[in-house]
């Protein structure tokens, strides 16, 4: 009975109440182009993403077609084509690695709007591997550490690559409920919205999950960019949330998103007992 | 036949006309009658009341009139009341002596002063007026001169001082819930009068608080000021069964709280950093415990709370918007108590009294969360800590008539913590408020008061990173002043108040500090801040003639930055455009600010008056927080400096008070305008945590707010209450922020509606209510969304384009006394429910959450697929329950 009492006075004093409500969005949404892409220091072909907003939640994104889109350094240049698979996504004609001590300039030409945004490198760094632990209640995994979330001097961005589709058990599972691709942040900034971040989903995966980790160093402006994004998605809806504004942007002209360029490290690991 | 009339005038004067010709006894001017009454002579209406109260009248029938036509309708009411009305409204004093009430013409010292004032010699009454039962000083208690509007009360330490012509007075001293007491005063010298109030019982039979004398001005009304007295507060509801200061502000017109769970207040327009609270005349940095469910003062350690909204007085200062002057109990000086709370969220006992009986006192009180104890006993959350206490300790020393010494100290605290092996789910912070004062009182003489003060604050927040809490974020600031205030009574019409103050200011605005050497060296100092604040301040409340009363001066501060600090000069792009070493003592910057203050009052009428003012605040100290949380967060102080303009408010306003006597009510009507200067503001998605350019995310601009509150208040009775209406509208205008648009502020909440309630019946029980009502806050919600990784952005329009739902909320308590009020040990249970009809209250909307398969709203983390969000809205509390036990020996 004690345990009883006691939870619920905690949960009356503590516990938040969180609803779904019926929020209308009241535009006019401002007609932006979105540019999102990141050129990275690995032989392969580049790929920018371009779409208008959407005016509700939920919307699928409205891909630009069309556009010319350039990026070039002071001695080289190359052109992005639309994906025929995949409208609004843009891909290098031919491979390149970006590099270090380079600016990349991105120019996108469409309905007759110039835009266009510089991006530099900085080094990529090796990293020890992820922890996972087990979980409580069933043989599943969860990720238990990436990365320290603060690092003045060596900010990041980790994709963690998730497939346990090989795994016995799930061979005949959709693949696509094998797979899970999860992004984390080590940031020179700290912020109490990020400290007191409200619940994230759990992923929870079978032992022999392979994971793939990726680490894309960062600019200081790319680390902020990441940064407000992250004070309007990840972080934002706990109990300590920022006065909202809209995530800064590298692009010109009135484009917003961003054009970055980084230097990846990767692992794979396989989740073992 | 020459009449003689001098002798027959004389024979009349001496030989009383006796309206009665009961036999001299014991007269009960408090015994309770009922006279209704309509257009008859006075001597019959006298005559009524000789017979139903047992009561003797003598007058002279050449000076009073009684063929004079009255009427009066009183149903059980006490004898002095209805004496009150009868006669004092029609000129006539009456006295009671040798067991008869003796009428006489009033002898007006009003027209005495006016007649007399370069002739007549004049005499100081002076004295303290205190609570009989301890020994504590009365804050605000009433002196007044009978049938006259003249009067004054008590200041922060029970004194009063009264010059007037020579002459006999019947002087009342009053404080609401004590018992009335009257002196008769031969004023031929200068005289002290010392007072002391006796209580009115707790009982419900005799509960009904005592009425303050119908004839006292509305001199204790002042412009846009509100006082808590212990009484008054506890009569309210508080949350969960603890007396709440935070809460009780909720109640004034004027003053908005964020909302549930907060210890935010923000006061006509302005925000929630721009509010002083001092106790015991030091400043405490967060007065909150838990995020703010819990108001950081034990209640049992407040004596008295005074709100200034508006129409500062000129010893406040370095706040633009309020000032919440919290005065702590003294200590009884006469018997030793105990006194508790036992609740379910919190525990506080006080202990206090005589360290020599009447001469010196001491008082202890202490508070402590149980919920950290509990949940260590049943294990239900065993990664989760959470506890706070505070303590308050306050001694007391007469030395002798002329000089007092008090000791303050104060110490609250609050931890908690989640430590687990999983990194993304290991915090902790901890904050602590430390403050003591020592105050000297000192009469020079029975018109000069002073009172000087040494006092010192300290605020710390920490924020812990590492789960054995030895890598932690920390911010400071912390404070030392000494200053002397003098009051001096110079005569009948003025009243000079000033002072001299030095304070010393440190502020961290957030480091870190941690074990891994490589990172320690790694991390960036964030300069600290020291600076000197040096003020001047001199007032005069002056009386012109009947009815106009000014009150005027000006405060002078100075500012000064000194180093040792790192000084960033910045750019128009805000960007630093070069760096200056400040060496330790050396002086960076320096401001002047003249800060005019003035008031004037027209009393229309003795029970209704309108009221003017002027004032101008400066801010130096100012909080950077761009936080919309509802909770009080991780705070960073930054001073005035090169790149923080201070902040300036000039403030008018305009009000107008009135009293009826039946029923006896007060209705206060107030307008204000309010205009700011470099208003403080902040660039978009500004880093104000951990940011040695930290001075390079604000932003400034203008801002101002207007309003219209009005409140009426019943104080006297078994139900006492008030009912209050706000509207109002608060606006900023940052050329850097929303596009060079005007916007409201967030805590622009333009009607705001409150209702407080407490009845005590005859019986063993009181009941009491607060009912809120308030648009809700202005909010920035999205225009749209764009996508960058599969993740929803959201795109924004006007800054605060949308408002959050109204809020509203009911809180009811219901106490039962079980002792007597004449019993030695004094104990009652309280039940209080806040939120009782459980209306939840969003403080935010959220565009980023899904459902888990618990069907709860989480944040997606995968995303390599597609997710349906939802619009979600966040709030705190829901109904919250408490009973807790309540005891006093």
């Amino acid at each position: 009975m004690k345990p009883v009492i006691t939870y619920l006075l905690l949960l009356i004093l503590l516990a938040s109440c969180e609803k779904q409500v019926d929020w209308p969005i009241e535009g006019p949404t401002p007609q932006l182009l979105v540019v999102d892409g990141t050129i990275i220091d690995r032989q392969g072909v580049q790929a920018i993403t371009l779409s208008w907003p959407v005016d509700v939640l939920n919307a699928s994104p409205l891909p630009v077609s069309g556009a010319v889109i350039r990026i070039s350094t002071a001695d080289s240049s190359w052109m992005l084509m639309e994906d025929p698979t995949e409208a609004g996504r843009y891909l290098t004609s031919e491979t390149f690695i970006a590099g270090l001590g380079k600016t990349y300039t991105l120019f996108i030409s469409v309905q007759d709007h110039i835009y266009s945004a510089k991006a530099e490198m900085v080094p990529g760094r090796e990293f020890a591997a992820l922890k996972w632990a087990k979980n409580s209640g069933d043989d599943l995994y969860h990720i238990q550490y990436v990365a320290s979330a603060f690092s003045t001097t060596y900010p990041a961005m980790w994709e963690l690559l998730l497939n346990w589709s090989h795994v016995p058990g799930y061979e005949q599972t959709d693949s696509t409920l094998c797979r899970a691709r999860m992004l984390f942040y080590t940031l020179p900034t700290l912020d109490v919205s990020e400290i007191f971040a409200p619940t994230v989903e759990g992923i929870s995966f079978p032992g022999g999950t392979i994971i793939e980790e990726r680490r894309y160093s960062l600019t200081p402006e790319h680390a902020e960019f990441l940064r407000e994004m992250l004070l309007e998605t990840s972080w934002s809806g706990g109990f300590f949330n920022t006065a909202p504004a809209n995530v800064s942007t590298n692009l010109s002209a009135g484009a917003t998103g961003f054009f970055g360029a980084s230097a990846v490290t990767s692992l794979s690991v396989t989740v073992t007992p | 036949m020459r009449l003689n009339l001098t002798s027959v005038k004389n024979s009349l004067l001496l030989s009383l006309f006796f309206l009665s010709t009961l036999a001299p006894q014991a007269q009960d001017l408090s015994k309770k009658i009922t006279v209704e009454v309509r257009d008859r002579t006075l001597g019959e209406t006298l005559t009524l009341i000789s017979e139903q109260g047992d009561v003797l009248f003598s007058y002279n029938p050449l000076s009073i009139r009684s063929e004079m036509r009255v009427s009066v309708k009183a149903i059980q009411q006490p004898i002095s009341q209805i004496l009150d009305l009868l006669l004092v409204k029609n000129g006539i004093d009456y006295f009671l002596v040798e067991n008869q009430v003796i009428l006489r013409p009033r002898n007006n010292p009003q027209t005495l002063l006016e007649e007399h004032s370069a002739t007549a010699n004049f005499f100081t009454l002076s004295g303290f007026i205190k609570e009989k039962s301890s020994g504590e000083a009365l804050i605000g208690a009433s002196v007044h001169l009978r049938g006259t509007p003249l009067g004054t009360s008590t200041n922060g330490y029970g004194f009063y001082s009264l010059t007037l012509p020579r002459g006999n007075y019947r002087v009342t001293f009053s404080y609401l819930g004590y018992k009335e007491m009257e002196v008769e005063v031969d004023l031929n010298s200068t005289r002290v009068v010392e007072a002391e109030l006796e209580e009115s019982l707790i009982e419900a039979r005799e509960v009904e608080i005592v009425a303050l004398n119908p004839d006292s001005d509305l001199s204790n009304n002042q412009l846009s000021e509100f006082t808590f007295t212990k009484k008054i507060l506890s009569r309210l509801p508080g949350f969960a069964g603890n007396l709440d200061i935070i809460r009780a502000l909720q109640a004034i017109p004027g003053i908005q709280t964020f909302g549930d769970g907060s210890s935010r207040y923000y006061v006509r327009g302005g925000d929630a950093g721009e509010n002083l609270m001092l106790i015991d005349e030091v400043p405490v940095y967060n007065p909150s415990h838990l995020f703010g469910f819990f108001s950081a003062f034990s209640p049992d350690a407040i004596n008295d709370v005074q709100i200034f909204k508006g129409d500062f007085p000129v010893k406040y200062g370095g706040r633009l918007s309020s000032v919440i002057d919290i005065k702590a109990r003294e200590g009884n000086l006469k018997r030793f108590g105990i006194s508790g709370n036992l609740g379910p969220y919190a525990t506080n006992l006080t202990v206090e009294g005589p360290i020599v009986k009447n001469r010196a006192s001491f008082l202890i009180s202490g508070r402590v969360s149980t919920l950290n104890w509990i949940n260590n006993l049943v294990n239900t959350l065993p990664d989760v800590k959470f506890q706070f206490f505070d303590i308050n300790a306050k001694i007391n020393v007469k030395i002798n008539n002329n000089n007092r010494l008090f000791f303050t100290f104060y110490s609250g605290q609050d931890d908690l913590s989640r430590i687990t092996e999983n990194t993304f789910r290991t915090y902790g912070i901890r904050w602590n408020n430390l403050a003591g004062t020592l105050r000297w009182n000192h009469l020079f003489n029975s018109k000069l008061f002073s009172n000087t003060t040494l006092n010192y604050s300290q605020y710390n927040y920490n924020l812990f990173i590492s789960s054995n809490q030895d890598d932690y974020w920390i911010s400071q600031i912390s404070n030392t002043t000494l200053k002397s205030d003098l009051t001096w009574y110079l005569n009948p019409r003025n009243t000079l108040k000033g002072g001299v103050e030095i304070t010393t200011h440190h502020s961290n605005p957030g480091n870190v500090t941690l074990t891994d050497p490589l990172s320690s060296q790694q991390a960036p100092a964030v300069a600290k801040y020291h600076s000197i604040e040096y003020n001047i301040y001199i007032g005069n409340e002056q009386t012109i003639g009947r009815k106009l009363t000014l009150r005027y001066g000006f405060r002078l501060p100075v500012w000064q930055d000194i180093g040792p600090t790192t000084l960033y000069y910045f750019n128009v792009n805000h960007q630093v455009s070069d760096t200056l070493q400040v060496a330790n003592l050396e002086g960076y910057q320096t401001y002047f600010c003249l800060e005019p203050r003035f008031n004037i009052r027209y009393d229309i009428r003795s029970h209704m008056a309108v009221q003017f003012s002027y004032t101008r605040m400066t801010q130096f100290m100012q909080l950077l927080s761009n936080s919309t949380t509802p909770f009080t967060s991780l705070e960073v102080w930054a001073p005035a400096g090169p790149n923080i303009l201070p902040q300036t408010a000039d403030q008018f306003a305009l009000g107008c008070f009135m009293k009826f006597l039946r029923p006896r009510l007060n209705l206060s009507a107030e307008v204000y305008y309010k205009y700011y200067r470099n208003h403080l503001d902040y660039k978009d998605h500004a880093n104000l945590l951990y940011n040695p350019l930290i001075e390079g995310e604000l932003r400034f601009g203008k801002a101002w707010s207007y309003g219209l509150e009005l409140m009426l208040r019943k104080t006297e009775g078994r139900l006492t209450g008030w009912i209050g209406y706000t509207y109002s509208r608060a606006f900023v205008h940052t050329p850097e922020v929303n596009n060079g648009e005007s916007y409201p502020a967030s805590w622009d909440r333009p009607h705001d509606f409150s209702l407080n309630l407490a009845y005590t019946t005859y019986g063993h029980w009181a009941f009491s209510l607060n009912w809120f009502y308030l648009t809700g806050g202005a909010i920035t919600t999205p225009v749209g969304f764009f996508y960058i990784n599969n993740t929803s952005v959201p795109i924004y329009g006007e800054k605060n384009n949308d408002r959050l739902p109204d809020y509203h909320r009911l809180d009811l308590a219901v106490t039962y006394t079980f002792s007597k009020p004449t019993s030695r040990y004094q104990h009652s249970l309280t039940a209080t429910l806040y939120n009782a009809y459980g209306h939840l209250n969003p403080f935010s909307v959220n565009f980023n959450k899904t459902l888990d398969a618990n069907g709860e709203f989480v944040v997606p983390s995968d995303v390599g697929s597609d997710v349906t969000l939802y619009s979600t809205a966040l709030s705190v509390a829901g109904i919250i329950p408490s009973i807790n036990y309540l005891f006093r020996f």
